[in-house]
C-alpha cells in the first residue's frame, strides 16, 4: 500500500529525509511538466524545478496542511517558473504568427498528418498561448486537476478558471482549426 | 479524429533526467539547507486526548527531557482528600508551610 501524502509530509517535517526524497520521486516528473510547459525548454525547467523542491523542503516546517500537499508543491513549481522566465525571458511566437504549413493547412489531417504531428501542433498552439490562459491548460489537461484545485494554486476564484479554459479552448480551436475540419 | 480536449489530455508529460532526485538531494546536503522544523501552530502537534484537552508536544530537539527534569524540580500540586469529605488539601507543594 502507497504511503499517503500526509504520512510523508509529517514524517519529512520531522526531518526524515528518506520521506522528503520519497515526496520528490512522486512528484518530480509533475512538478518538472509543470515548469517545463511554462518555461519551454529543458535547462529552465529543470531549475525551476529544483527551485521549486528546494523552497518545498525549506518551507516543509511551516505547511500547515490547509490544501493538499500537491496543490501547495505546485504552486510553489508555478511561483518558481515564472521566476526562471523573469532571469531569463523564453522566445515565444505570439499565437497569431504560429506558423502552419500551406500544406498543413489545405490538407486533410486525418489522411495527411499522423496524429503525433497533430500533437505538436497543440503542443506549439499551447507554448504560444498567453500565460495566464497556458497555466490552466496545463494543469486541467495535462496535469488533470480539478478546477477547485486549480483556483488554489492561482488563488484566483473558480469561475476564473472556468472561463480562462474556456478561453483558452476558444484560442487554440480558432488556431488549429485547419487540423479539426471535418 | 481526435478531438481537440482528447489530445490536450493526451498530450505526454515531459520528464526529468534520471538522476533529479539524486542531483536535488545532494544540493540539499551541499548547501547545508537546515532540515525542516515544524512550525509549532502545525495540527499534528496537538494530539486530542480523550477528555477533550489538547496537549502541544515539544518541539525542539531534547524538549522531552526538558520537560521531565523540570517536572521533577517544580512537581504539579496532587489534590488529596482531606479529614471532612468535603476538605482537599494539596500536597506535595515544593514550598510547603
Amino acid at each position: 500500500m502507497e504511503i499517503s501524502d500526509e504520512i510523508l509530509v509529517q514524517h519529512a517535517q520531522q526531518g526524515v529525509e528518506h520521506a522528503f526524497r520519497q515526496l520528490v520521486q512522486r512528484y518530480n516528473e509533475r512538478i518538472f511538466n509543470v515548469c517545463y510547459r511554462i518555461v519551454g525548454n529543458d535547462q529552465d525547467a529543470e531549475e525551476a524545478a529544483m527551485d521549486a523542491f528546494l523552497a518545498c523542503y525549506q518551507g516543509l516546517g511551516s505547511f500547515e496542511g490547509r490544501s493538499r500537499f500537491s496543490t501547495w508543491l505546485y504552486q510553489i513549481a508555478r511561483r518558481c517558473a515564472y521566476k526562471q522566465i523573469c532571469r531569463r525571458p523564453p522566445k515565444s511566437e505570439p499565437i497569431d504568427n504560429l506558423e502552419i504549413s500551406e500544406e498543413c493547412s489545405r490538407a486533410q489531417p486525418d489522411k495527411r498528418l499522423q496524429e503525433r504531428e497533430i500533437r505538436e501542433r497543440v503542443e506549439q498552439a499551447v507554448n504560444a498561448l498567453p500565460d495566464h490562459l497556458k497555466e490552466v491548460v496545463i494543469f486541467y489537461f495535462l496535469e488533470g486537476l480539478t478546477y477547485h484545485e486549480i483556483s488554489q494554486i492561482l488563488e484566483c476564484p473558480i469561475g476564473t478558471v472556468g472561463s480562462r479554459i474556456n478561453a483558452a479552448r476558444q484560442l487554440l480551436q480558432q488556431t488549429l482549426q485547419p487540423f479539426f475540419e471535418e | 479524429m481526435a478531438n481537440l480536449d482528447q489530445i490536450l489530455l493526451r498530450l505526454p508529460r515531459k520528464t526529468p533526467d534520471a538522476d533529479f532526485v539524486d542531483r536535488l538531494v545532494a544540493q540539499i546536503s551541499v548547501t547545508g539547507i537546515p532540515a525542516p522544523t515544524p512550525s509549532i501552530t502545525h495540527p499534528h502537534l496537538f494530539l486530542l486526548k480523550p477528555d477533550g484537552i489538547e496537549t502541544a508536544l515539544p518541539v525542539t530537539p531534547g524538549g522531552a527531557e526538558v520537560m521531565q527534569a523540570e517536572s521533577k524540580l517544580f512537581p504539579l500540586p496532587v489534590m488529596q482528600k482531606g479529614p471532612s469529605p468535603d476538605v482537599y488539601r494539596f500536597t506535595n507543594f515544593r514550598h510547603q508551610s
